[in-house]
């Protein structure tokens, strides 16, 4: 399709665009590679290293198990970029869905799904999550389950707006008068023409979901048995790192979830600066 | 004979959205409208923004309900038929848009928006019908507009996509809705005479919709004026436009550019659609009219035969 | 008063270079209205945002000269060159009749450009704001009122003093009634013209409507793919149009109350981004000869200031050409 065509195309000229995408990229990279990267087993304690500083041996030094902090690190990517992303699109399909839905068939669907949304926007959702992944227990698909479920109202209520314009337009009309039915409008026609915000919403929902798996961690109900920088963080916290001045502990967890943010952020700016209706013809 | 398009008493009334809106007030955007257009010929609405003449031809189309009235299109109750029986008439019933740009959708190609109504309506279709009727319309050499996208094209290459999906599944009746307004001017005759080709070598009846009495004089037969929902004048294109009766008419007339310079244009009416209400007494009209009398300030005048075919609702006749 | 000297304007874009407008020459006169017809594509409105120094970024002026009273407002820095154009011309755009802010009263909206401007003060600029709207027919009732409370000739006529507060000799209208109706526009029309007399400026009226450019205007530039096609009086291009794009324009109108059938210009306007060779007109036109082809632009002067931009009349016996 030339549309997509056309995006790499600006996207490639877009520096926010391609800073993003290089980050992620390179997080891509570790995660995927972590058991080649990572120089020793994340999980082979030794007490002779309790609390160990870096050194030549273990770069970031060691946690109280005497774990290699360097290799933890790397590991912790894989975590944050599987829940980040199945989190994300779980947020997007149940927002778009949603949005869909409401914008187009309006009346009581509309009422009833809007406020639900509203329900999930002012709720205070760290607390609400946190309550929820205590009760289902801390697995990893309850933890991406949790976040998917409790973010996607944003999406739906951007996608409802979009939708309530678009179904106006003279070109559902046409499809309405010849006997389309209404799962038809809003998949093929109403669908294709909102997936412009879908794409930027998505990298937001994804950092979004990488910053509150980290959160639900650090506080304890995440899923702790695996390794993820929130629970590197974690541990450095407990072990009183901080206090101790041990930054090799707490410092890189903590800038590879920020930076990791920063690049599906990044991206999401791009997409949506690329994606915003531009002039194509030149008038008169 | 069955008529293609009859329409009885149609009323659409709007209830106006706000808190501060009496209980039991509408916006009538369509008062009391009787239409007949009888088959293979064209008919038009003509009326300013606001005058209701859309949502006429929405209804018409099946798109909205009216909120009274009776609309038959070809024989079949528009609003009181089975669902078989509308799916039917859909197939037969096709709209043209007024806005080229909106009324494609941007992620289709052009084969695809074409092969749409078909598809839909699961008619069987060959791949030479679609080239077919886009060389009809003027989209030459066919084979290379299939796969482009709307904002690749023109405006004007647009409405032509827009006329070949109207008449891709042979539709017996078609509601043009300000079919041209977005065109070049110049473009204007080649879109009308392009319209018409199709119209008569298929006998294909038409209620044309336009701001333009011009427009409605060169495509149509009948001209119905419409203003504020009601119809303020009705008969033949040519006898309309030579001796128009009512007021309103005549301003239409006058407002019509002329090749050649004029000084000042003499346009009799006072304000815009906007300066009388529906709600006002009397004659809708009367606040803009300059003929206005006593009358017409105290009776809503009643659409009456003027003449022989002539139909015209003002005190003055 | 605006005198176009060889003007070329050219946008970047993605699938290259497009001259939007190539080596226009015109003066357009005190205190006449100007006309300029042409089709999407043909450059009207590069050449309206041109003179306004409003080209989007893409666009650029390749040469050319626009002196507006003698000076060349392409040649003068930026912040002269803005001077200039706001003390001189104003511009009344597409869609204008729609553009007042709801929020604001009528006088505050006229007086809006002389404060932006920074000319004068608040109570100053309300008094010339006043001033305008009652030259404009507005009287002291309007000037309190919110756009919604005003009827739709008057919220015209608010525009128009908007256009008009900063006293400047030029105005040009941009397709000022497209999307009008035809009662609206025929109103607009008469104040635009009354407004000429009144106030003794130069109005450059721009639309791809032809016959009301003829109704309006004193003389008349038609544009066809950036180029001039025939440029001269309103009696010149009405009764002794040269063009076959003027006479198709003529021609192609639908008359009301005269049965005679209008005739068609057959095609497309043309594509900017891919335009033929020599005459631009050539591939719609009747009469075209393969020689059009190779046309360049060279016009042919009949009376006066009567030009006729076609190989027809290339080397005759008035024609300057080669």
């Amino acid at each position: 399709m030339s549309d997509e065509f056309d995006f790499w195309k600006e996207f490639k000229s877009n520096k926010k665009g391609m800073i993003g995408l290089i980050i992620v990229l390179f997080f891509a990279v570790i995660a995927i590679f972590a058991p080649i990267i990572s120089p020793y087993n994340p999980n082979t304690t030794n007490p002779a290293l309790f609390l160990s500083p870096p050194s030549r041996l273990h770069y970031f030094g060691t946690d109280t198990l005497g774990q290699d902090l360097f290799s933890r690190d790397i590991y912790g990517a894989q975590i944050s970029l599987i829940v980040g992303i199945s989190a994300g699109a779980v947020a997007i399909v149940i927002g778009l869905l949603a949005g869909l839905i409401s914008g187009y068939l309006g009346g009581a669907v509309d009422e009833v799904i809007m406020r639900i949304v509203d329900f999930f926007i002012v709720i205070p959702a760290l607390v609400f999550m946190i309550i929820i992944a205590a009760l289902l227990g801390p697995s990893l698909i309850n933890v991406i389950m949790v976040i998917g479920l409790l973010s996607w109202a944003p999406t739906a209520r951007i996608i409802r707006s979009m939708v309530l314009s678009i179904r106006e337009w003279p070109f559902v009309e046409s499809a309405k008068a010849n006997n389309a039915g209404k799962i038809y409008i809003m998949f093929r026609h109403i669908f294709p023409n909102v997936t412009s915000v879908l794409y930027g919403n998505a990298m937001l929902a994804i950092s979004a979901a990488i910053f509150t798996q980290a959160a639900l961690v650090f506080l304890g109900v995440g899923n702790v048995t695996s390794i993820s920088w929130g629970g590197i963080i974690r541990d450095a916290y407990t072990s009183g790192a901080l206090t101790a001045g041990d930054f090799s502990f707490i410092l890189p967890p903590g800038i590879f979830i920020f930076v990791l943010i920063f690049g599906f952020i990044m991206m999401g700016f791009a997409t949506e600066e690329i994606m915003n209706p531009r002039l194509r013809t030149i008038k008169g | 004979m069955v008529e293609a398009l009859s329409v009885k008493g149609l009323k659409k009334y709007y209830k106006p959205r706000g808190r501060f809106v009496s209980k039991g007030s509408f916006v009538k955007a369509v008062d009391g409208v009787d239409l007949s257009i009888p088959e293979a010929s064209i008919h038009s609405v003509v009326g300013e923004t606001g005058s209701g003449k859309s949502t006429i031809g929405r209804v018409v189309a099946g798109l909205i309900e009216p909120t009274s009235g009776e609309v038959f299109v070809q024989g079949t109750d528009v609003f009181n038929s089975s669902k078989k029986e509308m799916r039917d008439l859909r197939k037969k019933v096709q709209i043209i848009f007024q806005d080229p740009y909106s009324s494609l959708n941007p992620r289709f190609t052009v084969m695809r928006i074409i092969e749409e109504p078909l598809k839909l309506n699961k008619i069987p279709f060959k791949s030479d019908q679609i080239t077919e009727i886009l060389r009809k319309v003027g989209l030459t050499p066919p084979e290379d507009f299939l796969n482009r996208y709307p904002h690749e094209l023109s405006g004007g290459q647009r409405q032509r996509v827009a006329i070949a999906r109207s008449f891709v599944i042979d539709p017996t009746f078609v509601v043009a809705d300000e079919p041209v307004s977005m065109l070049d001017a110049s473009m204007r005759v080649s879109f009308l005479d392009l319209i018409a080709g199709i119209q008569r070598e298929r006998k294909i009846s038409m209620m044309l919709i336009s701001h333009d009495i011009s427009i409605a004089y060169y495509l149509s037969s009948r001209i119905n004026v419409l203003y504020l929902g009601k119809i303020v004048e009705a008969g033949d294109g040519e006898e309309i436009v030579n001796g128009p009766l009512h007021p309103y008419t005549k301003a239409l007339i006058q407002s019509v550019p002329k090749l050649g310079k004029i000084e000042k244009k003499s346009v009799d009416i006072k304000g815009n659609i906007m300066t009388s209400s529906s709600e006002i007494t009397g004659c809708k009209f009367r606040e803009r009219c300059i003929f206005a009398i006593d009358i017409c300030r105290k009776k809503e005048p009643e659409l009456v035969e003027a003449k022989p075919n002539r139909l015209v609702a003002c005190h003055l006749y | 008063m605006i005198e176009i000297e060889d003007l070329t304007v050219i946008y970047r874009t993605r699938e290259g270079k497009i001259r939007a407008l190539e080596n226009i020459n015109v003066d357009i006169k005190s205190n006449e209205i100007f006309g300029i017809v042409g089709e999407s594509g043909s450059g009207k409105t590069t050449l309206a945002m041109t003179i306004m120094g409003l080209l989007p970024r893409n666009g650029y002026v390749e040469s050319g000269s626009i002196k507006v009273d003698g000076d060349d407002i392409l040649k003068l820095k930026p912040e002269m060159a803005r001077m200039v154009r706001g003390k001189v011309i104003s511009l009344v755009f597409q869609g204008a009749m729609n553009s007042l802010n709801p929020l604001l009263k009528i006088e505050d909206q006229v007086a809006e450009p002389l404060l932006i401007h920074r000319s004068t003060n608040r109570g100053e600029a309300l008094r010339r704001a006043r001033e305008t709207l009652e030259l404009m027919g507005l009287d002291s009732f309007t000037w309190k009122k919110y756009p919604h409370e005003l009827s739709g000739g008057m919220k015209q006529r608010a525009v128009i003093a908007t256009a008009m507060i900063m006293k400047p000799s030029i105005i040009i209208a941009d397709e000022p009634s497209t999307a009008l109706d035809v009662i609206t526009q025929a109103q607009l029309m008469n104040i635009l013209k009354e407004l000429q007399k009144m106030a003794r400026i130069t109005i450059i009226f721009i639309s791809h409507d032809f016959p009301l450019v003829s109704e309006m205007a004193d003389r008349i530039m038609i544009l066809y793919g950036g180029k001039p096609s025939e440029i001269g009086s309103n009696r010149q291009i009405l009764s002794e149009a040269g063009h076959p794009y003027t006479k198709g324009l003529i021609n192609s109108v639908p008359m009301i109350s005269a049965r005679s059938k209008p005739e068609a210009i057959p095609g497309e306007p043309v594509n900017i981004k891919n335009p033929p060779a020599g005459c631009r007109f050539k591939p719609r036109c009747k009469m075209a000869l393969d020689s059009c082809g190779s046309y360049d632009y060279s016009p042919k002067i009949i009376e006066g200031d009567h030009m006729i931009f076609c190989k027809m009349f290339e080397g005759g016996k008035d024609g300057r050409s080669t």
